[in-house]
């Protein structure tokens, strides 16, 4: 009868320990742990401006809706918001009107007016219905004299990832994907602001999204500490904001490197309009002059996108087909050249393993293996933090 | 005896029609190495920079030759022989020199754009085919392009080639499956030409 207990006990414990085991593989694929749901300390006095989400999803979005819950998890992770009140004001005062990036005018506004010491750009990039998919960019820029990027990623969830057997794993309500994806944001920032080494793992780069083809017409140089620009590809998509998304996602992937500064996208669109910039069918020489000059960066990162399509409705198959092209300031000659181009089912033999509904996984996915094909050196350990 | 001088004449016929067989096989080789043209007199090794000049379409394909001329400037970058100049800068070079067609452009035309933008000589090209083409119940995607090289000097043409990928094969008639994908079929026809240009 003791034996009896004593096995019952060991068993209960063992199924205890299983249980444990596996609601922490629930959050094994995304590579980023959960939050324990304590403010972060160190960053308590930390004062952020959380924009309106830029849509590029070329969809109506509940916008409204998605950037309050992430004020909630901002909130939740000890910073310190700063008001829609108080941000109308400086929006109404300065004529503010540009929500996708922070330029050099409205990081001082905010800085002298708000007193805040970063702002959060966040950008839609996939809204769906039916299945639910969320797919959403955010970065951490800082309020100094020439903003930075300090922390940026993106996440995106689809309903019909992970279907199971007999459809049990489908998610029919946005709730439910809108919160997910806004806890992973959340713990990515939360490991930049632990200074946690793990802030710039990505997980693994899937060899099939290499990019196809790879120049270096010339070496790039590699000892010192670079500064990158990256305009918006040149879009020959039929997908409306393709170009920008694409750098929005390059930006994403630099960001991430220990020896690379990368411009924020805000102040690139800024120096483009005081210049008055138009790139026909791409960047030319004369491009890189002015842009490496007037932002002071090394090199400049362009490209074309021929393919960025994200079916909605359940459908089809993404598609994404882009090159690269890097620029070097001193020799006024590409760097760097690459040819991308995939599918979602690209690899996929058996039962959908391997599939990819979003075209947003792939693009991080592609521009990841483009960046680290580019060889500017080893991704963060530690985290660079804004000044007060 | 006479049999055996009929049967050794009857050899000899067939030894001579089997000679003139494999000289006619022969000459077919021959006959399709004129999809390549190259100047004798030009010194290919002199050529470190080029331009890649928009691509003509004729085909239905909206930007089928966008996509064609990226692949080609890709991989013939990918060389590491040649340098090409950024699309961007070439449209700057074509703008600054006035071409009334950028895809065909006159000798002329060509040797200002290849002033303007710094290369020794430019590409230009034709797409004839690209895309899915059909035949029954089979399909399969093909491409067809024309590409020729001009001096940037002297605007003469140096070196043309042609190249033909894809279609339906007997897999596709027997098994279905639509055919090697269309990226896959452009890289091969690119790398195609680019093996007749190093040729």
């Amino acid at each position: 009868m003791t034996s009896s207990r004593s096995f019952l006990n060991k068993l209960r414990l063992a199924l205890l320990a299983a249980l444990c085991l596996l609601s922490g593989c629930q959050h094994a694929p995304t590579g980023k742990p959960a939050a324990s749901g304590e403010p972060v300390a160190e960053i308590a006095t930390l004062r952020v401006v959380v924009y309106p989400i830029e849509n590029l999803s070329g969809t109506p979005a509940p916008v409204k809706e998605i950037r309050r819950a992430w004020i909630a998890k901002l909130r939740g992770l000890g910073l310190e918001v700063v008001t829609d009140a108080e941000m109308e004001r400086v929006f109404a005062k300065y004529r503010i009107r540009y929500t996708g990036g922070v330029d050099t005018t409205t990081a001082q506004a905010f800085r002298k007016e708000a007193g805040a010491d970063a702002i959060v750009v966040s950008s839609l990039e996939i809204y769906g219905d039916l299945p639910p998919k969320l797919s959403l960019m955010s970065r951490l820029v800082s309020t100094e004299e020439k903003p930075r990027v300090f922390w940026m990623d993106s996440d995106g969830i689809s309903g019909d990832d992970s279907p199971g057997l007999l459809g049990l794993g489908l998610v029919s309500d946005f709730k439910v994907v809108q919160e997910r994806v806004l806890q992973r944001l959340a713990n990515s920032l939360r490991l930049y602001l632990e200074d946690d080494p793990r802030q710039c793992d990505r997980g693994s780069l899937e060899s099939k999204f290499a990019p196809k083809t790879v120049a270096r017409p010339t070496p790039a140089g590699q000892e010192k500490r670079t500064s990158i620009a990256v305009v918006p590809f040149y879009n020959e998509s039929f997908r409306n904001s393709a170009g920008q998304l694409l750098q929005l996602h390059f930006v994403n992937q630099l960001a991430c490197l220990a020896r690379v500064d990368v411009v924020e996208p805000g102040l690139v669109r800024e120096k483009m309009l005081s210049i008055r910039m138009v790139m026909r069918e791409g960047i030319s020489t004369r491009d890189v002059d002015v842009m490496s000059y007037i932002l002071e960066s090394d090199y400049v990162l362009s490209g074309t996108v021929f393919d960025y399509q994200d079916p909605l409705g359940g459908s089809g198959i993404p598609k994404l087909d882009f090159n690269a092209l890097l620029a070097d300031k001193i020799n006024r000659k590409l760097v760097f050249a690459s040819k991308s181009y995939n599918e979602g089912d690209d690899g996929v033999y058996f039962y959908d393993v391997g599939l990819y509904r979003n075209a947003d996984r792939m693009a991080e996915k592609m521009t990841g293996r483009v960046v680290s094909e580019m060889r500017l050196g080893e991704r963060k350990t530690k985290s660079d933090r804004p000044s007060n | 005896m006479t049999l055996l001088t009929r049967i050794t004449g009857t050899s000899r016929l067939k030894y001579a029609l089997l000679a003139v067989a494999l000289l006619s096989l022969n000459a077919c080789a021959a006959l399709g190495k004129t999809d390549v043209y190259r100047d004798s007199n030009m010194d290919f090794g002199s050529l470190h920079t080029v331009a890649v000049l928009p691509f003509t379409n004729l085909t239905k394909e909206q930007q089928a030759n966008d996509r064609v001329r990226d692949v080609f400037t890709s991989e013939l970058m990918a060389t590491g022989g040649i340098y090409v100049v950024p699309a961007g800068e070439v449209a700057r070079g074509i703008v600054a020199a006035g071409a009334g067609s950028p895809s065909t452009p006159t000798s002329e035309e060509a040797m200002k754009i290849c002033k303007n933008v710094k290369a020794d000589a430019l590409f230009t090209g034709t797409l004839r085919e690209y895309g899915e083409i059909r035949s029954g119940t089979a399909s399969a995607n093909a491409i067809v392009l024309s590409i020729q090289l001009m001096e940037g000097q002297t605007g003469r043409v140096v070196w043309s080639a042609d190249t033909t990928q894809g279609g339906i094969t007997l897999k596709d008639r027997l098994l279905g499956g639509g055919g090697q994908p269309l990226n896959i079929v452009t890289q091969k026809a690119v790398n195609d030409l680019i093996k007749k240009l190093f040729e």
